[in-house]
């Protein structure tokens, strides 16, 4: 068990120190200077300033954006600025942080995306391995059949399609948004109930979503267990249904299946910072999304690193837990 | 029946439904079977891979999963006063596990990887006693049951992958021996074993049969098995008996010609002769030869053996051999 | 011996994809696309890159099948285009991921040791970065260059790990079975152990995964238009719906506009799908195994 914790959390470090060195390389291979498309937008609000100024604005810029010195200067105060957790100004709501931006949408995010994935996992496992087991009972074809459809369409496009019908056509739920326009948040049930209710479509995309391709797998999974020798003895000692389904079936399926999430988490996370956009939510999606726009190099660079230690870490929490649900690794 | 029998085989057909080119055709695994197991007796069933031994414990188990079909014959088990049938509705609940259990070939598979092994003892407790019980009770009953197997208590507590594979072979004979069934049924207990554990295997196994008064049927292709524990022991070829008696008999006086050939190829410790086995090789199932399914290898073979098939003579009260040279004498 | 039985595997393989049905519907519904999307399409009398060709915001009609959309596109032709550059994309980030992943995979499978536990570690960092969050960040900074080869290309170099991981194992055991003994004994070269006896093995799994990746490539292109990331000129099915909600279509009544593209992408994802399952059930080993009893009792 200590050669698996030691290889993960290599891993792990692995993961951060590539990304985030990523993160700092690329923009500069690209040749592209966001000093220069500042300055640009700047001009085009009048014909002359100036050079003095423009000199000095572009001093002050490139030590926002941590251009000055060598690559290797940089690059040493870039992880310094990093592991301070400074990103500098974001260029979208100039002079906010962009630490202070990404942590008023973070919350947003996360929610949604814990509730969303938890329960599709759940949902699909508890589901398919059922289905698995009973794979000739009657309603397990219909269920098999809709989750084949919807396992095609990334959730973004369900999420357009959930808009039309339940927002559009039917308004029951809000467009978009986190909440009701001219709200003052505030822990108050009335608040949260807002909440809820502008989370729904959102969070119903991505459920459906994740949980028509985690069916197909699971399901796949409960047929293979089924066939196992041990499955076949403990049918033998004709040990009651409900044992052989969950403790047997399920949780021997349950292994692949974790592993599979951990995989996914990158998939599963950037979907549904999409998701965000189609809906305005206020998470980190929509966040990136105004970044973009404005070319606002900080505040890009601000998502993109929290997004990767984010993920990482999941990643390395769902390696943590893995030893509870596999003995085997548990006790070697 | 016999007032001391405990199963009664009549005439099994059992075969495996094979589709092939969108023809239907059988695989005749056990061809007509037909004997007697008694209270209390250790019966040995050996014979060359492929000639249905298998087939026909699960035959016994009731365990007809398609493409295995009973085609013909019955397999009745006598407990108290009730005669109960593989084929009755009763017999899953009544006789499975709980009268006769079965232990199936490859127990080193067959422990449920992420389940400790008194969770196994305890679901297959719960699964079959109905009234509540006392977790405590049945724990003590566990633990006093497998120290009586000879397997550490620390056991218990492990996960299957944890253990050996002869104390997994344990493990799964304490499974099957927990309700105390009056049957068991043992497809190559010992097979991937090497021998000194396979040989505490056995004596647990006797040991079992002498205090439990059980009966246990072995199924394995190893004579130096048959040997050691059985009382009696039916030899199979092809699907059918061609001979069944007292193990000693087998060993010391068989009369069918490939029982003899089988036990003279067997080594014995100071002989330094040339061993010689049967030519040739088992019979396709799917079409087996006529007559007599030896006739193709035995080196006795008349012209009534092709045609006709021989069924089992009785030569003394314990004593049948299935082969038309036998008869004249 | 071997090679016969790694050429009929071969055979087998096609002939079976011959019979099966799901995998021809999808099969064939696929092949429709693909002449769509890069036959089709040259015909189209607009460049899709251009606006006002058309009256706007016409429903669908004989004149216009798909209707117009606000900017004034012909949404037919504009849908071939995005087809095309979908499409495009779709295969090189399948095949491309693939070029590079497959003979890492037999690198590390076949050689072992040092090689193959650096791979490991790199295919393991790689599955847990997430790819996409850097597709994005590369590619809010060269929008101007990121057109349909580029993006292609970068999703390839980004998703070369997981077959890696998948070969790799297929290699691991087929480098026990006797034939590879065979071959080293016989002095075969690596190489030609590879062509002539792994590869048919590995190339059913190859197919199915040139599908799926299919599906995951198309998919980050999609989610990338939506944060705005393409040039304005390509037409992409994913462009195609960005734009029709930053035009407001929904609210304007546009619907043919926001829905069309979503039909065909579904519709594409389908026959990706069914090919796959066609592909999937000759390789589920129960199936095989039955297929292949069937044969052998003769």
């Amino acid at each position: 068990m200590k050669t698996y914790i030691i290889s993960r959390v290599t891993v792990y470090l692995l993961v951060i120190f590539i990304g985030i060195s990523l993160c700092f390389v690329i923009p500069r291979l690209t040749g592209a200077d966001p000093v220069e498309v500042v300055l640009e937008r700047i001009g085009a609000y009048e014909d002359y300033y100036d050079p003095v100024v423009i000199e000095g604005l572009r001093n002050s810029l490139e030590e926002l954006y941590g251009l000055k010195g060598s690559i290797l200067e940089q690059y040493i105060s870039f992880w310094k600025r990093l592991l301070l957790g400074d990103f500098g100004p974001s260029l979208t709501e100039f002079p906010t942080p962009v630490t202070k931006l990404v942590y008023r949408a973070m919350p947003w995010t996360l929610g949604l995306l814990l509730v969303t994935t938890l329960v599709s996992w759940s949902l699909s496992n508890l589901v398919g391995g059922i289905a698995g087991y009973f794979e000739k009972a009657k309603w397990a074809k219909p269920l098999t059949a809709f989750s084949i459809v919807v396992r095609n369409i990334p959730y973004y496009i369900l999420s357009l399609c959930l808009v039309f019908f339940f927002s559009y056509l039917i308004p029951i739920f809000p467009m978009m948004g986190g909440y009701s326009i001219g709200v003052k948040p505030s822990l108050s049930l009335e608040f949260i109930l807002d909440v809820l209710h502008h989370a729904f479509l959102p969070a119903v995309s991505i459920v459906i979503g994740n949980y028509g391709a985690g069916f197909i797998v699971m399901r796949g999974l409960s047929t293979a267990v089924k066939s196992e020798d041990y499955t076949k003895f403990a049918e033998i000692m004709r040990l009651d249904r409900r044992t052989i389904l969950y403790r047997y079936i399920i949780r021997n399926a349950l292994l692949p299946r974790v592993t599979a999430l951990a995989i996914s988490l990158g998939n599963i996370f950037t979907g549904a910072l999409a998701l965000e956009v189609v809906f305005s939510y206020p998470g980190l999606g929509s966040l990136l999304q105004r970044a973009i726009i404005n070319s606002d190099y900080n505040l890009i660079m601000g998502i993109t690193t929290y997004s990767i230690v984010g993920v990482a870490t999941a990643t390395l929490l769902l390696d943590f837990i893995y030893p509870f649900v596999d003995p085997r690794i548990r006790y070697k | 029946m016999n007032i001391n029998e405990i199963i009664q085989v009549n005439n099994v057909h059992a075969y495996y439904r094979v589709i092939r080119r969108a023809k239907e055709s059988y695989v005749r695994a056990v061809d007509g079977v037909s004997f007697q197991a008694s209270n209390s007796e250790i019966l040995g069933i050996a014979g060359e891979s492929g000639c249905g031994k298998s087939t026909l414990m699960k035959v016994l188990y009731g365990l007809l999963e398609p493409p295995l079909t009973l085609l013909n014959g019955d397999v009745i088990y006598k407990v108290g006063n009730e005669n109960i049938s593989i084929k009755d509705d009763k017999f899953d609940e009544k006789i499975r596990w709980k009268v006769c259990s079965y232990i199936p070939q490859g127990s080193m598979h067959v422990l449920n990887p992420v389940m400790r092994i008194r969770d196994h003892f305890l679901k297959v407790a719960k699964s079959h006693l109905k009234e509540r019980f006392d977790e405590k009770e049945i724990y003590e009953v566990m633990e006093k049951h497998i120290q009586s197997l000879g397997l550490p208590l620390e056991v218990l507590t492990s996960f299957p992958h944890q253990l050996s594979g002869g104390m997994r072979q344990r493990v799964v004979i304490a499974l099957a021996t927990f309700l105390r069934p009056k049957v068991i049924l043992a497809d190559e207990p010992t097979t991937a074993l090497d021998v000194v554990v396979q040989r505490g295997i056995l004596q647990l196994l006797s040991k079992i049969q002498k205090e439990m008064r059980s009966t246990i049927i072995i199924v394995t292709h190893d004579m130096g098995v048959h040997a050691q524990i059985t009382h009696r022991t039916m030899i199979m070829y092809a699907g059918k008996i061609v001979e069944i008696a007292p193990t000693r008999e087998i060993f010391k006086n068989s009369y069918h010609p490939y029982v003899r050939l089988l036990i003279d190829s067997l080594p014995v410790i100071g002989e330094k002769r040339r061993k010689s086995g049967a030519k040739g090789r088992p019979p396709s199932l799917l079409n087996p030869p006529s007559g007599c399914r030896f006739h193709p290898r035995c080196p006795f073979a008349e012209d009534i053996c092709k045609k006709k098939e021989p069924s089992l003579i009785k030569i003394s009260p314990s004593h049948y051999v299935s082969c038309f040279r036998v008869g004249r004498d | 011996m071997k090679r016969r039985e790694s050429l009929s595997g071969l055979i087998d393989f096609l002939d079976y994809l011959r019979k099966d049905k799901t995998f021809l519907i999808g099969f064939s519904m696929f092949t429709f696309f693909l002449l769509l999307g890069f036959v089709v399409s040259n015909f189209s009398p607009y460049d899709p890159r251009r606006w006002n060709v058309a009256p706007r915001e016409l429903p669908p009609c004989w004149k216009y099948p798909f209707g117009t959309t606000t900017l004034g596109q012909d949404l037919f032709w504009l849908i071939t285009w995005g087809l095309r550059n979908s499409m495009m994309i779709g295969i090189i980030g399948s095949l491309g991921g693939l070029a590079i992943g497959v003979p890492l995979g037999f690198i590390a499978g076949y050689k072992g040791g040092y090689l193959d536990r650096i791979l490991i570690l790199m295919t393991d960092v790689l599955l847990v970065l997430p790819t996409l969050i850097l597709l994005i960040l590369i590619g809010s900074i060269i929008r101007a260059q990121l057109n349909v080869c580029a993006l292609g290309l970068l999703i390839s170099l980004f998703t070369w790990s997981g077959p890696v991981r998948n070969v790799r194992s297929m290699v691991l055991s087929l480098r026990e079975r006797e034939f590879t003994y065979t071959d080293v004994f016989s002095g075969f070269s690596t190489l030609k152990t590879i062509f002539k006896h792994y590869l048919p093995f590995v190339f059913p799994w190859m197919s199915m995964a040139s599908i799926n990746r299919m599906f995951m490539a198309m998919g980050m292109e999609v989610t990338l238009a939506v944060f705005g990331l393409f040039t304005v000129d390509e037409a992409t099915l994913g462009t195609i719906l960005q734009w029709a909600m930053m035009y407001q279509a929904l609210l304007r009544g546009v619907y043919w506009w926001l829905f069309t593209p979503i039909i065909i992408l579904v519709m594409l994802f389908t026959s990706l799908y069914l090919t796959a399952v066609g592909l999937n059930r000759f390789l589920d080993p129960r199936t095989r195994i039955q297929r292949k009893l069937g044969g052998k009792m003769r």
